[in-house]
């Protein structure tokens, strides 16, 4: 009799955690195969791979899509990365709605949506984040892949004692080997994210990028926030974005790149290319640590008011209030610190102009919402949709 | 042109006003009737280490106006280049602090002080006049080190030009007042554009 009691508890607690294994693998994969969907925009000339620059990764979870935006007129090339980390969902935002809507008509633009393709099949289950989040278009819904910080353990594994970074030697965290940016300027035998990062190396040699700008969101607790990070040798453009920019739109700060600090895109790109990087942060309160529930509408509204109550005792290096920090404001950022950008690019390098239109700026995305800026792939013809 | 007006009504303001020369409005900036003797060159050092001195710079370069940047400018090198003809006239610190850049630097808040300190010393002695200037707003106005770069170089200047975003608490206004030096509120880094060359007389 009482064997009979013991084997039912055990057998009910092995059914239990089956089917707690099982919707979990479900869940686990219906996000790590979703697919978004892209509508090449007119300005769109090629697409390519990051397999096409660095051989071993194509196919691979890291062969992210490189979506090319050539005038055909001289000029200067701009690299924009999007999702370094998949967790900043406005980066990510930003570069798709470059893709769907610019046009150069000087140089060359090259966008990438997710830099770092396997840390946005992931989430952190352990901080409950949502697995997708969703932007309404005058279409419809868009749905969208949140992500990790790092890259996925099922594609990169298992992270070592502690990281030693390449070429430096610095120690970092263990799993920043699977960080993209702590893996500049990466190496061809590395982790998934060093050689991520070799492969987008070879990408600003092959194309002649001039300037990398990665696209960033920093939580309120975090003094790197609201700015514009630089190279030395882009000093002068970050400092004229910044200040017209905090004259013009929205207010954005500076920083200078630390000289010994290492594995940063900001540092090593320009270290050890031609092309100087700008990292831009904009404020995301869905990572702070005081924040209260983690969902979809918090990483979409930025309102949270255990985060404000945070401000309100000091605790944060960036301003919030019940208005909090809304997708659009952020997507806004981006897009306007990315033109600001070009344009000092341009006005700095008059043999080499960039010129980009078409792009919305900052009170125009706030005014009509991201979604706006979004076509419909029902719409659009097959050839033109790619999927990220 | 405007500005140039402005700038002669405030002279001619001081000359009959005396020494108690009223405060003018000019192209939006509140430039107190006290200022003190503004000549080129300038030099701009920061007192921590941010990208302040950088921005200084560059707008000064945008507005034509002959400046030089030394982020870690040492008293030797201030008093030996003070001394040629191309004398700097006024050494501009600009407050406010990354904890960063020091690190990179390989100095920390107490020697920027240190540093800035005996600028400030030797200017007085060569007549050169100092400006200290918050430029960055608030993201430079934020922890302990903004607030000893800040406390320790306000109160020396001769002439303050900041940020009325920092002004929140009073401290600048305060100390303007206690000290008798005259001050110049911006809105915004880049109206320093516009406010310098008034300042120096180029309009
Ligand atoms: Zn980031």
């Amino acid at each position: 009799m009482r064997l009979n009691k013991e084997w039912t508890i055990k057998g009910i607690a092995m059914a239990v955690t089956g089917t707690i294994l099982v919707l979990a693998g479900i869940a686990f994969a219906q996000h790590r195969n979703f697919k978004e969907e892209v509508v090449l925009g007119p300005g769109v000339t090629t697409v390519r791979t990051l397999g096409d620059y660095f051989a071993p990764l194509k196919g691979g979870p890291n062969d992210a899509n490189v979506f090319i935006l050539d005038s055909g007129e001289p000029g200067g090339t701009m690299l924009v990365l999007g999702a370094s980390h998949p967790e900043e969902p406005a980066t990510s935002l930003t570069a798709h709605l470059l893709v769907e809507n610019a046009t150069v008509e000087q140089g060359k633009l090259i966008v990438v949506i997710h830099s770092n393709p396997s840390a946005s099949t992931v989430t952190r289950p352990g901080d409950a984040y949502p697995r997708f989040f969703h932007i309404e278009t005058d279409w419809g819904i868009k749905k969208f892949r949140m992500g990790d910080r790092w890259a996925n353990p099922l594609d990169s594994w298992p992270d070592p004692e502690t990281y030693v970074h390449f070429p430096s030697g610095q120690l970092l965290a263990y799993m920043d080997v699977r960080n993209l940016n702590r893996t500049w300027p990466g190496r061809s035998n590395g982790s998934l994210a060093e050689q991520t990062c070799y492969a987008f190396m070879r990408l600003i040699e092959a194309e002649g990028v001039d300037i990398v700008i990665d696209l960033h969101e920093a939580e309120l607790e975090y003094p790197i926030i609201g700015t514009i990070v630089a190279h030395q040798k882009a000093l002068r453009i970050a400092a004229m974005a910044s200040m017209t920019l905090t004259a013009e739109e929205f207010r954005i700060g500076m920083e200078i790149s630390p000289l010994a600090l290492h594995g940063l895109s900001h540092r090593e790109i320009g270290d050890h290319s031609n092309a100087p990087a700008l990292l831009a942060e904009t404020p995301q309160p869905f990572l702070d640590r005081v924040r209260g529930i983690t969902d979809e509408s918090l990483l979409l509204t930025g309102k949270d008011e255990f985060v404000m109550k945070a401000g309100e005792f000091g605790l944060l290096y960036w301003p919030i209030d019940e208005s909090g920090w809304p997708i659009d404001a952020r997507v806004g950022r981006h897009c306007s610190t990315v033109l600001k950008i070009a344009e000092f690019w341009t006005l700095f390098n008059r043999s080499k102009p960039l010129v980009v239109t078409s792009v919305p700026r900052y009170a125009d995305v706030v005014a009509n919402g991201t979604g706006y800026f979004f076509q419909d792939p029902a719409t659009a013809s097959a050839s033109k949709v790619v999927y990220e | 042109m405007k500005a140039k007006l402005g700038f002669g009504l405030l002279a001619v303001a001081c000359v009959f006003m005396g020494t108690a020369a009223a405060q003018q409005t000019v192209d939006g900036f509140v430039i107190p009737g006290n200022l003190p003797l503004l000549k080129l060159p300038i030099v701009v050092t920061t007192c921590g280490q941010g990208p302040g001195a950088l921005m200084f710079d560059v707008i000064c370069d945008t507005a034509g106006i002959p400046c030089e940047e030394r982020e870690l400018l040492t008293v030797e090198e201030f008093v030996s280049e003070c001394t040629g003809d191309t004398a700097w006239n006024v050494l501009v610190i600009i407050t406010g602090t990354s904890l960063k850049g020091m690190g990179a630097a390989g100095v920390d808040v107490d020697s920027e002080v240190k540093r800035c300190l005996a600028l400030i010393a030797a200017a007085r002695e060569l007549g050169v006049t100092i400006i200290v200037a918050q430029i960055e707003g608030p993201s430079r106005r934020t922890d302990e080190s903004d607030e000893k770069s800040i406390r320790a170089m306000t109160p020396e200047a001769d002439l303050l030009i900041t940020r009325s975003d920092v002004n929140n608490d009073g401290y600048f206004t305060r100390i303007a007042e206690e000290k008798g030096i005259p001050q110049i509120f911006i809105e915004k880094t880049l109206d320093l554009q516009r406010l310098l060359p008034i300042l120096f007389g180029m309009n």
